[in-house]
């Protein structure tokens, strides 16, 4: 719709950098001979020769322009894709996912877990993607946000010769007797008055223009906008390299303290001290989880509520707070925030030796693997216990634990029919020997170890334990007994301190504000000129003429004219309507 | 807690309105069959050629008076093949008053209309505008008791988000028919709705229950809300993004002269139109999706400690953002608007697609929102 001159025109309304729109030429030819060189070029091509620093200006321009951000763009939510479809290993998942994948795909999983596709976002090619959009970003605003700041302390540019050339526009004859001057006068206030920047001017024929710009809001939105996706970007930085996170597991009645070695899992950004985390200790008094309890309902069972019951101080304060943490009710202390996230049962297990001495006591975090808070567990007791030739021997109890125990499925093994401790059953396997090196919480290697029969009356090797009765096992060849004392609950909290919180919150209000601005502020010129009617017209006495020029789409610059020309025009004898 | 009976209504007014929509189909389809059987397409087409011969030698006239007034001066040789075009040229009458913008036909008034003047294809008309009006009015009645039945906001699992979101995409349906006479619209939404609910009720479908724990959050009404609001939007911006990329189609056989001048896209506004229609929508839904995502990451931030943690369901709404500010960017490229930049808005609607109906009922992610098992 637009002639080349008239988009040249729309493009003197952005403030998009030059060799955006003049890529195809400048580009081409530069990047062009650098394909030259590397093609087979048989000497068709003579290549100007690049000294260093034009090679690093060129590259700087290529870096900053539009379409390579565009393309970093693509390039990131490209390489974001593996993390969403493979499991991650981070401080908030569970780890076995990943090792599991990587044994279930024996040869692409060590691959790619050497090329970092198990922690897409930490990765080289993730983070250079990221890094060089970064660059990108700042050396395409800075000098946009100069330029712009240059545009919009001059006035807007005269009125073009000739209006026919706008996208809009019209004119007619007026012969009521006013006078260009007076004609562009009232141009002028009517502009002003739709809040258009104004200047005018006047021709060597006698007659005038009056242009006038509005809509600059729009170009100040647009690099707010972009400014706030550097503050995001640099936000993402920050947190990576001063934030920390992690997971700890706290049982009812145990207490947790804010040092490194006590988390359960962590991931630390490079320039966090992990010996200085900020000091406090925190005790879980309770843990309180509700579930939904109408049967009929399809929701059965599903979870209703969740209360962690904390007290807590600050080191070196001997004040204790108390309070009840919930799922998005987190509680802070000394900048750091912990996060109910999720919770288990730790049923409470006693491993004695054949002198009935305990060797282990307490409770053993169970994790839940299974339909109504189905839990699987194990306990590894590395000291203690002695095999039939009397030899000291590692003792692996691994089990299930089943909050309300509803029998046995030929498919499933032992079902849960409901996720509270209702009745409350341990099942347990046990293996004695060598049970691998690993220190894991989920699992012992149970290949080299020898799995002993518990129920020899049955010939079972499981054996289940009710917490009302049965409670206590004893082991074949008078190596002990194991019983099941109790059951607890533990949270799982998550620890989050990331310093680049109220950056990121700024940058995101920014970002919204600036689309809004950029995307629903139209920019425009419109355009009156006023001249000594032609020679054939002699009941006119001038020529008004009205045109109008907008960047991008404006569906409403018609009207913008339109309303301008009404204004201006005497009412057209018989047109009312 | 729940009101069962209520939760009930809300059922059955889904269906119904999957019915009745589904009749306003039939009788959108019965208004272009009809109209296209009637002679006065035929005739409209024939009238419409002469028309825009008359109005080009009219043109043209302009033009050469104008070179030869003022020689050398912007002789145009743009030659406008439409209507629309004349009034870009300006209808610059260098002696008077002959033109005047307002007594320009305006766009829509130069496309014929679907029923073609066939008296079959007017009241299948008739019948499929009220038929819409009153389906949508028992969607939004069924989206509305599902809400007060649960005593909460209606977009709490997966079935809900689908059927309050497909109330949105017919919403902007209904005010566009009212406010921009958008008719030729009406089969594409009214089949896309039926297919949409069909979807939710057989698939989707979850009783109204409670909110598990992790969704007690006021960020829950507003983050899901915008998103909600976005999801109705993107569908209907594909929509016409979709009859644009057929009617440019169409437009560049008919300059070639190989369109048949009964062909269905006659019937459809300007490709130019289309693509104006979409863009507005999406850079109208562009900030709110925006807006969705950020009030996404303050609720991940209040619960569970992190505002950002490329959750597959995060990673996804990210990968749509920036398709869609691709889509932007792309517009306002010279090269990549038109064609090309609607295949990206169709990238990013497949993008949006595949995060609410594959990653969040397939991929393990914290998003436990689906509901469906
Ligand atoms: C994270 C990456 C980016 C996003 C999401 C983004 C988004 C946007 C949006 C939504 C617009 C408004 C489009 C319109 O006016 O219709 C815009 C305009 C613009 N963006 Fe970006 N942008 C990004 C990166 C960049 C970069 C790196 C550059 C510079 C090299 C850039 C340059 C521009 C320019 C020049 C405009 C003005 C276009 C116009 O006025 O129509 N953008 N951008």
């Amino acid at each position: 719709m637009a002639s080349p001159t008239d988009e040249m025109d729309a493009e003197s309304l952005s403030t998009a950098p030059r060799e955006d729109s003049a890529d195809s030429t400048d580009s081409t030819e530069t990047a062009g001979s650098a394909a030259g060189a590397a093609g087979a070029g048989a000497g068709a091509v003579t290549l100007p020769r690049l000294s260093f620093v034009e090679w690093l200006r060129w590259a700087w321009r290529q870096l900053t322009s539009m379409r390579v951000a565009l393309i970093l763009l693509f390039m990131l939510s490209l390489a974001a894709i593996p993390g969403s479809l493979l499991p991650q290993r981070s401080a908030n998942t569970d780890p076995t996912l990943v090792t599991d994948w990587i044994d279930r795909h024996q040869s692409l999983g060590p691959l790619l877990e050497h090329l970092g596709f198990f922690t897409v976002y930490k990765s080289v090619w993730f983070t250079s993607i990221y890094l060089l959009l970064f660059v990108s970003l700042i050396g395409c605003i800075v000098p946009r946000s100069l330029q712009h700041y240059k545009a919009v302390r001059k006035p807007p540019p005269a009125a073009p010769r000739n209006l026919a050339r706008m996208p809009v526009h019209y004119g007619w004859g007026d012969g009521s007797g006013t006078s260009i001057e007076a004609k562009l006068t009232a141009a002028e206030a009517a502009l002003k008055k739709k809040r258009f920047r104004v200047v005018r001017g006047t021709d060597a024929d006698g007659g005038g223009w009056v242009s006038g710009e509005k809509g600059y809001l729009r170009e100040i939105g647009n690099l707010v906008f972009h400014l706030s996706l550097v503050g995001i970007l640099a936000g993402f930085a920050i947190k990576g390299y001063y934030g920390y996170q992690g997971k700890v597991l706290v049982t009812e009645g145990e207490n947790f303290t804010n040092i490194s070695l006590k988390y359960d899992d962590r991931d630390f950004g490079g320039g966090v001290d992990a010996d200085k985390l900020p000091p406090f200790t925190l005790k879980l008094n309770s843990f309180d989880a509700r579930y939904e309890t109408n049967k009929d309902s399809q929701d059965f069972g599903q979870p209703r509520n969740f209360t962690a019951d904390v007290s807590y101080s600050a080191a070196g304060s001997n004040r204790t707070n108390h309070k009840a943490v919930k799922l998005n009710d987190p509680l802070t202390v000394n900048g750091v925030n912990l996060y109910l996230v999720s919770h288990g049962y730790a049923p409470v297990i006693t491993v004695r030796d054949k002198t009935g001495t305990p060797v282990w006591s307490g409770p053993v975090k169970f994790f839940e693997a299974g339909a109504m808070f189905k839990s699987s567990g194990m306990l590894r007791v590395a000291d203690g216990i002695k095999d039939k030739d009397g030899k000291p021997t590692q003792l692996g109890v691994q089990g299930w634990f089943l909050p309300t125990f509803a029998g046995m499925s030929m498919t499933q093994g032992p079902i849960s029919a409901f996720p509270a401790p209702v009745n409350p059953e341990l099942i347990l396997n046990v293996y004695t020997g060598d049970l691998g090196s690993s220190t894991s919480v989920y699992r012992f290697d149970t290949t080299k170890a020898i799995q002993q029969v518990l129920d020899p009356a049955n010939g079972r090797k499981a054996v289940g334990l009710d917490l009302d009765k049965g409670k206590t096992v004893q082991l074949p060849d008078g190596m002990g007994s194991i019983s099941f004392d109790g059951v607890k609950q533990y949270a799982q909290f998550d620890i989050n301190h990331d310093p680049s919180k109220t950056l990121v919150f700024v940058s995101a209000v920014g970002i919204v504000g600036g689309l809004i601005l950029s995307l629903g502020i139209r920019r425009r010129r419109v355009f009156v000129r006023v001249k000594p009617a032609a020679q054939g017209a002699a009941q006119d006495a001038i020529r008004v003429e009205v045109a109008g020029l907008a960047r991008a789409e404006d569906g409403r610059l018609r009207d913008e004219v339109r309303g301008v020309g009404r204004g201006l025009r005497p009412a057209k004898v018989g047109a009312q309507k | 807690m729940i009101n069962e009976s209520l939760a009930r209504f809300s059922n059955y007014a889904i269906y119904g309105a999957m019915f009745v929509y589904l009749i306003a189909f039939f009788a959108y389809t019965a208004e272009w069959v009809f109209g296209r059987k009637s002679s006065f397409v035929v005739a409209a087409a024939e009238q419409s050629a002469e028309q825009r011969a008359k109005v080009t030698a009219q043109a043209e006239a302009l033009v050469s008076a104008r070179s030869a007034g003022n020689a050398g001066q912007g002789a145009t040789s743009v030659v406008p093949d439409d209507l629309r075009d004349l009034d870009d040229l300006g209808a610059f009458d260098e002696l008077g008053d002959l033109d005047d913008l307002d007594d320009l036909p305006t766009l829509e008034e130069s496309i014929p209309a679907i029923d073609g003047g066939n008296l079959r294809a007017i009241t299948a008309g008739g019948i499929a505008v009220s038929t819409t009006v009153l389906a949508f009015a028992l969607h939004v009645v069924g989206v509305v008791c599902r809400g007060v039945a649960a005593h909460r906001v209606p977009w709490g699992n997966l079935y809900e988000f689908t059927i309050a979101g497909s109330a949105v995409a017919m919403a902007i349906y209904v005010g566009l028919l009212f406010r921009r006479g958008a008719r030729w619209l009406g089969v594409f939404a009214t089949g896309t709705v039926v297919a949409i609910l069909g979807l939710a009720v057989e698939v989707l479908y979850k009783d109204a229950e409670q909110l598990v724990p992790a969704l007690h959050s006021p960020w829950l009404v507003v983050h899901v809300a915008a998103a909600v609001l976005c999801s109705g939007a993107f569908t209907v911006a594909t929509l016409a993004t979709v009859l644009y990329l057929f009617k440019s189609r169409y437009e560049t056989r008919a300059k070639l002269g190989t369109a048949s001048p009964a062909s269905m896209w006659k019937r459809v506004p300007s490709a130019m139109k289309l693509d104006l229609v979409a863009y507005r929508i999406l850079a109208f839904s562009f900030p709110i999706w925006t807006f969705t995502v950020i009030a996404g990451s303050i609720w991940a931030e209040r619960a569970w400690g992190r505002y950002w943690g490329w959750d597959p369901t995060e990673t996804w709404a990210f990968i749509t953002w920036v398709v869609y500010a691709a889509y932007l960017h792309a517009r306002a490229t010279r090269g990549w608007k038109g064609r090309n930049a609607s295949i990206v808005a169709l990238i990013g609607y497949g993008c949006f697609i595949f995060n609410y109906f594959v990653v969040s009922i397939f991929v393990n992610g914290l998003h436990s929102y689906a509901g469906v098992k």
